[in-house]
C-alpha cells in the first residue's frame, strides 16, 4: 500500500456528516498534496465551513462526522472572521502559539514573527508586535492571522473565507502571498470561499492563485464547469447630444466636530468631481472602500447633501431647486441600493411602497391604471404579482434586488444611478441580476451610473469609466482603452485584483483623515518619486479623451508624443 | 495600571465636586449644622465601602467564571432579576438573624453575580464561534481555552455592566445596613435615619456620598476593566 | 427564480405578528407574559375574596403594582420624551440632554425615592411619590430611545423613501413612526421593572407608599423587622415572581423588537 496519496497531508474517504433530521455533506472524497492549493467555493450555506470544522476536528455539537479523514501532520484553521485573541498583543501571540507548538523561546518566537509578517508585506513588522488586534485595520490584522497560521509550520492549512470583506485589491494580494509561501514551504492549502470571492476562475490564465478547484453544491463535490467567459456587451456607439447630467466641482463633506482651538473639522469624501453624461450612456464608477463613489452617487440625488459644485439634470441646478422642481427630477433619476432589503420599509407591502413611490412621483394616474402599472413593474423584472402582497421580510436577497428595480423603473427614469446593485448577490443570481438589468437597461435607453468595487464588472457594464480614489477622479476613459492599458498605477492595480492577478500597491489605503500630500496614492504607489510628494496631480488628457491623474503617467504620455514626433 | 486609574478617577472628579457642592448648599439651606452633616455623611462612608466593594468583586468575579463556565451557573443568571438585593437582605433578616455580616455580604453578592453570570455566558455564546473557535483553530485546547481566553471575554463582558451593578449594589446596601440590626453604621443608615426624622441637610448629604461612592466604584471598575481588556482602553 | 408563495406556512404573516412571534418565542418572555397575567386575575380575584395571609399578599399586590403601573407609565413618557426630543432637537441639544441621562443611569437613584418619602412626611401624598418614582425611571429609558432612534434614522430605507420624492412630514408619519413603535415599547417597558423596584424599596425602608397604604414592600420590611418569616413569604415571592417576569418580557422585548434584529427579517 503506497499510492502517492498516503504522503498528502489531507486525504479524504467517504467523509459524510449528518445532523440527526439531515445529511448536510455526503461522501466526498478528496486529498491535497503538499504544496497545493485546492480553492473550494460553493453557495452560502453550501457547508464549506462546516467541511472546514470537520477537517480542524472541530465539528460543531449534534453533527455526526463520519468516513476517513487522514492528516500528516499539524493541521491549523483559519476561521471566517480571521479572529485573534483580542486580549494579548500580536507578540504574545506568536510567542504563546509557538512555544506550545514548536518548543520556541520566546526571542526566536519574536523573530519569526516579524519575518512572517514581513511575507505578508507588512512595513516595520517588529513593531506591529507590540500592538494589540484591535488596533489593527482590517487587513493588517488578516495579515497577521494567517502570519500566525504560517509560522506555526502547519502540514495543512485551512483557510475559511479569509478577507472576504476586504476589497478586491487587498484580497487578492494577501491570498497570492498566502499562496507562494504555501507553495514554497509545502503546505497543503484549503481556501474556501463563495464564488463571487473565487480565488480561481478558469479561462484567467493570468491568474496562479489556486491548482485546482473544486465546488460543492447540494452536499456533494463537483469538478467546475468550465465557464463561460461573460460575453463582451456589443458594442455600442458613442451616445452624442448635449450631456443631461452634468456634475461640476461637486464637494460632499461631513463635519467632524471641533478640534480643541474650535476649528471645524470635516470629513470631505468627495472632492471637487465634475462629470457629464449624456441621453443613454453608461458610466461606471470604480473604486476602492472609500473611494467616495457611493456618497458621489447619492449626492447626485441629493440623498446626502452636498456643500459645494453644483448637480445639473436637463438645466436645472438640483442644489437651489425647489421642492417641486425636484420631485420632477426624482422622476427622472432613480437609484438601486447595495442592500435592496434594507431599502424597504419593514412594516409596509411591496406593493404599497412601490404604489407610493408611484403617487409621490406621479400623482394623477388613476388607481386602476396605478395597480396595472405595479403588475407590469413586476413582471418586467420577473417577479411574479403575488409578490405585491409580501412584506420585504418574507423576500430572498434575489427577489429583493429584483423588487428594488421594479421601484426604481416605476416612475420612467431617463438615469438609474446603481450603487453596488449586486453586493449581496453570488454566483449565478449576480450574474441573472446583471443581464436583466442590462436587457432593461437597453430596452428602455436609461443612462446608467454604476458604481461598483469589481473593476471588471464596471467596466464589462459602463461604456465609460471613471477610477475614483479618496474623492478625486484619477483617471477617465472608455472602458475599452482602460481594460486595454490603464495608465494610472491605482487603476491598473484594481483591474488586475478583479482578474485574480496580485495588484503591484503596497500598504493600505491611507486614512481620508489624514490624506498624505501631493498625490493621494504615493504611499503606495510602486512608481512614486520624490515629486508625487510636492504637488497633487491635476486630472489632464494623455490621449484623446483619456485624462489621467498621475504625474509618471503624464511624464510617459508626454515622452511617447515627443518620440512620435520626431519618428517620422 | 496606575495611569489607567489616575485617568479614569480624574475624569469623575467634576461629577464628585458637583456633588458635593450639591450636598453642601442643601445642608446649609436645611440648617446651621451643615459641616457636622458633612463630616458625619463622610465619616460613615467607609464603613458602606466595607461592604460593597467586596460584595462586588466578589459577586462579579465568581458570576463571571460561573457564566463562563455555563452549566449550574446559567441558574444563577436565571433567577437573578427575582431576587434583588433588598429583598434577599429582608429574606435573610427574617429568616437567619445569625451572622449579620456574612448575610449583607451574601445579599449584596449574589444579584451582582447573577448579572455577571448572564453577561458572561452571553459573551461566551457569542464568542464560540468566533474566537474561541479561531484559537480552537490553532490548537488550544480545554483548559487553556477556559483560563485564558473564555474567562477573560466573560470578565470583561461583566465589567462592561458594572455601572449598573454598582448602582444597584450601592442601593441593596442601604437596605441591608438598616435590616440587618445594629450589625452595621454606615452611610446608608445614616441617610435613612436622617430622611425618617425629616433631616434634609442630613439625608441629602449621605445621599451624596452614596452617589460619589457609586461614581468612585464605577471609574475604578472602568480601570479594571481596561487593565483586563485592551479594547476597554481607549477613550 | 423560486416561488415566494413556497412551503412557508407564514409566508404571509405581516411583520407585527413576526415581532409577536419572536416575542413568544423567547422562553423567558412567555413565561413572564403568562405569570402577569396570573398575577393580574389573582389580584383581581384576591381583592374580591380577601382573607388569610395569601389574600392580605394579593392585596398588597394590588397597591404595589398599581403604583408601580402608574409611575411606570409616567417614567416611560418622559423618558421617552427625553430621548426623542434629544434626537429631533439636533445635535447639540442632544449631547447636553443626552450626558446628564446617561450619567444618571450610573447612579443609586432609586434612594430619592425614600429621601422624597422622608421629606415629605408621613402625611405624604400617592401622586408626588408617583412623580419621583417616574424620574428615577426616565433617564434609563432615554438613554435606550435615543439609541433605538438613532438606528433608524440611520437606515437605508430612509433614503429610498427620499429618493421616491416623499415629503418629510409623510416620511416622519407614514415609515418613521410606525418603525419606532416596537423598540420603543421595549424600552418603555424597562420603567416598569425600575419603578416596582424603587418603590418596594422605599416602602422596605417605611419610605415608600404613604402611611395606610400597604404595599408588598411595607409587607416584607414589617416582616423582616418582626423576624417573621411565615408573614415575609407572601409578598415576597409574589414581588419576586412579578420582577422575575417583568425582567423576561423585557428581555424578550429587546431581543425582538430593536434595531439588532430590525423588523421583519428572516
Amino acid at each position: 500500500m503506497s499510492r502517492p496519496d498516503d504522503r498528502a497531508p489531507l486525504r479524504v474517504e467517504g467523509l459524510s456528516l449528518l445532523t440527526s433530521r439531515d445529511i448536510l455533506l455526503d461522501r466526498l472524497s478528496f486529498a491535497i498534496e503538499a504544496g497545493e492549493v485546492l480553492a473550494l467555493s460553493g453557495g452560502a450555506g453550501a457547508g464549506k465551513t462546516l467541511l472546514l470544522r470537520a477537517l480542524a476536528g472541530l465539528a460543531p455539537k449534534g453533527v455526526t462526522v463520519l468516513g476517513d479523514i487522514h492528516i500528516r501532520g499539524r493541521r491549523l484553521l483559519v476561521t471566517q472572521d480571521g479572529a485573534l485573541d483580542p486580549f494579548r498583543t500580536l507578540g504574545a501571540q506568536f510567542a504563546e502559539l509557538l512555544s506550545r507548538q514548536s518548543g520556541l523561546d520566546e526571542r526566536t518566537a519574536l523573530r519569526r514573527a516579524a519575518e512572517a509578517l514581513e511575507r505578508f508585506q507588512v512595513p516595520a513588522a517588529a513593531r506591529r508586535l507590540a500592538l494589540h488586534p484591535h488596533e489593527l485595520g482590517e487587513a493588517m490584522r488578516w495579515r497577521a492571522a494567517l502570519a500566525l497560521a504560517m509560522a506555526a509550520e502547519p502540514a495543512l492549512l485551512l483557510a475559511d473565507a479569509p478577507a472576504a470583506a476586504l476589497d478586491p485589491t487587498q484580497r487578492v494580494r494577501l491570498l497570492s502571498d498566502l499562496a507562494a509561501w504555501t507553495r514554497e514551504a509545502g503546505t497543503a492549502l484549503l481556501l474556501a470561499g463563495r464564488p463571487q470571492a473565487d480565488p480561481i476562475r478558469s479561462g484567467l490564465a493570468r491568474s496562479n492563485l489556486a491548482d485546482r478547484r473544486l465546488v460543492l453544491a447540494q452536499g456533494r463535490l463537483e469538478v467546475p464547469p468550465a465557464e463561460p467567459t461573460p460575453a463582451p456587451s456589443p458594442a455600442e456607439p458613442a451616445p452624442s447630444g448635449p450631456p443631461v447630467l452634468s456634475v461640476r466641482d461637486l464637494r460632499v463633506a461631513f463635519p467632524l466636530g471641533r478640534n480643541w482651538r474650535g476649528e471645524e473639522r470635516w470629513l470631505t469624501v468627495v472632492d471637487g468631481l465634475s462629470i457629464e453624461l449624456a441621453e443613454g450612456e453608461t458610466l461606471a464608477l470604480l473604486g476602492e472602500t472609500g473611494s467616495g463613489k457611493s456618497v458621489l452617487a447619492r449626492a447626485i440625488l441629493r440623498l446626502v447633501p452636498p456643500v459645494g459644485g453644483q448637480v445639473t439634470w436637463l438645466g436645472t441646478d438640483l442644489a437651489a431647486a425647489p421642492p417641486e422642481t425636484m420631485r420632477r427630477a426624482r422622476r427622472d433619476l432613480q437609484i438601486l441600493f447595495p442592500d435592496p432589503l434594507a431599502a424597504f420599509d419593514p412594516l409596509m407591502t411591496i406593493g404599497a411602497q412601490l404604489a407610493e413611490t408611484l403617487e409621490s412621483l406621479h400623482p394623477s394616474r388613476s388607481p386602476a391604471n396605478s395597480a396595472a402599472r405595479l403588475a407590469d413593474a413586476l413582471e418586467e423584472v420577473g417577479l411574479p404579482a403575488a409578490v405585491l402582497d409580501l412584506h420585504p421580510g418574507a423576500l430572498l436577497p434575489a427577489e429583493a434586488a429584483r423588487a428594488g428595480l421594479a421601484r426604481a423603473l416605476l416612475p420612467e427614469p431617463r438615469l438609474l444611478v446603481c450603487d453596488e446593485p449586486a453586493a449581496t448577490l453570488d454566483g449565478s443570481e449576480r450574474a441573472d441580476f446583471l443581464a436583466l438589468l442590462q436587457a432593461i437597461r437597453r430596452r428602455r435607453r436609461l443612462a446608467l451610473l454604476y458604481a461598483t468595487q469589481d473593476a471588471a464588472e464596471g467596466l464589462r457594464i459602463g461604456r465609460r469609466a471613471l477610477v475614483l480614489l479618496l474623492g478625486r477622479i484619477v483617471e477617465s476613459a472608455d472602458s475599452a482603452i482602460l481594460t486595454a492599458g490603464a495608465r494610472h498605477p491605482y487603476s491598473r492595480a484594481l483591474i488586475a485584483a478583479a482578474g485574480l492577478a496580485p495588484p503591484a500597491l503596497h500598504g493600505d489605503p491611507p486614512s481620508p483623515l489624514r490624506p498624505p500630500t501631493g498625490c493621494a496614492l504615493r504611499l503606495r504607489c510602486p512608481l512614486a518619486h520624490d515629486g508625487c510628494a510636492q504637488v497633487p496631480p491635476t486630472l489632464d488628457p494623455v490621449a484623446p479623451g483619456h485624462r489621467v491623474a498621475c504625474h509618471v503617467a503624464q511624464d510617459d504620455a508626454q515622452n511617447d508624443a515627443q518620440v512620435g514626433g520626431k519618428a517620422p | 495600571m496606575l495611569s489607567l486609574v489616575l485617568r479614569r478617577v480624574l475624569a469623575v472628579v467634576p461629577a464628585l465636586l458637583g456633588l458635593a457642592l450639591a450636598a453642601a448648599v442643601v445642608a446649609a439651606l436645611a440648617g446651621p449644622g451643615w459641616t457636622q452633616a458633612l463630616g458625619a455623611a463622610l465619616a460613615a462612608l467607609p464603613a458602606t465601602l466595607a461592604l460593597v466593594l467586596p460584595a462586588l468583586a466578589l459577586g462579579t468575579g465568581l458570576g463571571a467564571l460561573l457564566g463562563v463556565m455555563g452549566g449550574a451557573g446559567a441558574v444563577l443568571g436565571w433567577v437573578g432579576p427575582a431576587m434583588p438585593g433588598f429583598l434577599l437582605a429582608a429574606v435573610f433578616a427574617a429568616t437567619l438573624a445569625k451572622a449579620p455580616v456574612l448575610l449583607g455580604l451574601a445579599a449584596l453578592a449574589l444579584p451582582a453575580a447573577a448579572q455577571a453570570t448572564t453577561l458572561a455566558g452571553r459573551a461566551r455564546a457569542g464568542a464560540e464561534d468566533t474566537v474561541l473557535l479561531a484559537a480552537r483553530g490553532r490548537g488550544m485546547d480545554g483548559s487553556a481555552l477556559l483560563w485564558r481566553l473564555a474567562l477573560p471575554l466573560g470578565l470583561s463582558a461583566a465589567m462592561g455592566g458594572l455601572r449598573s451593578a454598582v448602582a444597584g449594589t450601592v442601593t441593596a446596601a442601604v437596605a441591608v445596613e438598616n435590616l440587618s440590626g445594629t450589625g452595621f453604621s454606615g452611610a446608608g443608615r445614616l441617610f435613612v435615619e436622617a430622611a425618617r426624622a425629616g433631616d434634609a441637610g442630613m439625608a441629602v448629604a449621605a445621599l451624596a456620598g452614596l452617589c460619589g461612592l457609586a461614581v468612585l466604584l464605577g471609574a475604578l471598575g472602568r480601570a479594571l476593566h481596561g487593565w483586563i481588556d485592551p479594547r476597554a482602553r481607549m477613550a | 427564480m423560486h416561488e415566494p408563495a413556497g412551503t412557508d406556512p407564514h409566508w404571509r404573516d405581516g411583520p407585527w405578528q413576526k415581532a409577536g412571534q419572536r416575542l413568544t418565542a423567547h422562553r423567558p418572555a412567555a413565561a413572564g407574559l403568562t405569570v402577569l397575567a396570573a398575577l393580574m386575575l389573582a389580584v383581581a380575584a384576591g381583592l374580591v375574596a380577601g382573607g388569610g395571609p395569601v389574600g392580605a399578599a394579593l392585596a398588597a399586590g394590588h397597591q404595589s403594582l398599581s403604583f408601580a403601573l402608574l409611575a411606570g407609565l409616567g417614567g416611560a413618557a418622559l423618558g421617552l420624551l427625553w430621548g426623542g426630543a434629544a434626537v429631533a432637537l439636533g445635535e447639540r441639544a442632544e449631547r447636553m440632554m443626552m450626558t446628564p441621562a446617561a450619567a444618571l443611569t450610573g447612579l443609586p437613584l432609586a434612594l430619592a425615592l425614600p429621601l422624597a418619602g422622608g421629606l415629605l412626611g408621613p402625611e405624604r401624598g400617592l401622586a408626588p411619590m408617583a412623580v419621583v418614582a417616574a424620574l428615577i425611571a426616565a433617564p434609563a429609558v432615554a438613554v435606550i430611545a435615543r439609541d433605538e432612534l438613532r438606528a433608524l434614522l440611520r437606515r437605508e430605507f430612509l433614503s429610498a423613501v427620499q429618493a421616491a420624492g416623499i415629503p418629510n412630514g409623510r416620511r416622519l408619519r407614514r415609515h418613521i413612526l410606525p418603525n419606532t413603535v416596537l423598540p420603543l415599547a421595549a424600552a418603555a417597558w424597562t420603567a416598569l421593572p425600575r419603578a416596582l423596584m424603587a418603590e418596594s424599596l422605599a416602602s422596605l425602608l417605611g419610605l415608600g407608599l404613604p402611611e395606610g397604604v400597604t404595599g408588598w414592600g411595607t409587607a416584607i420590611g414589617a416582616a423582616a423587622r418582626a423576624g417573621d418569616a411565615v408573614a415575609l413569604a407572601g409578598p415576597a415571592l409574589l414581588l419576586a415572581l412579578t420582577l422575575w417576569a417583568l425582567h423576561g418580557v423585557g428581555d424578550g422585548m429587546r431581543l425582538a423588537f430593536t434595531a439588532s434584529t430590525p423588523g421583519g427579517r428572516r
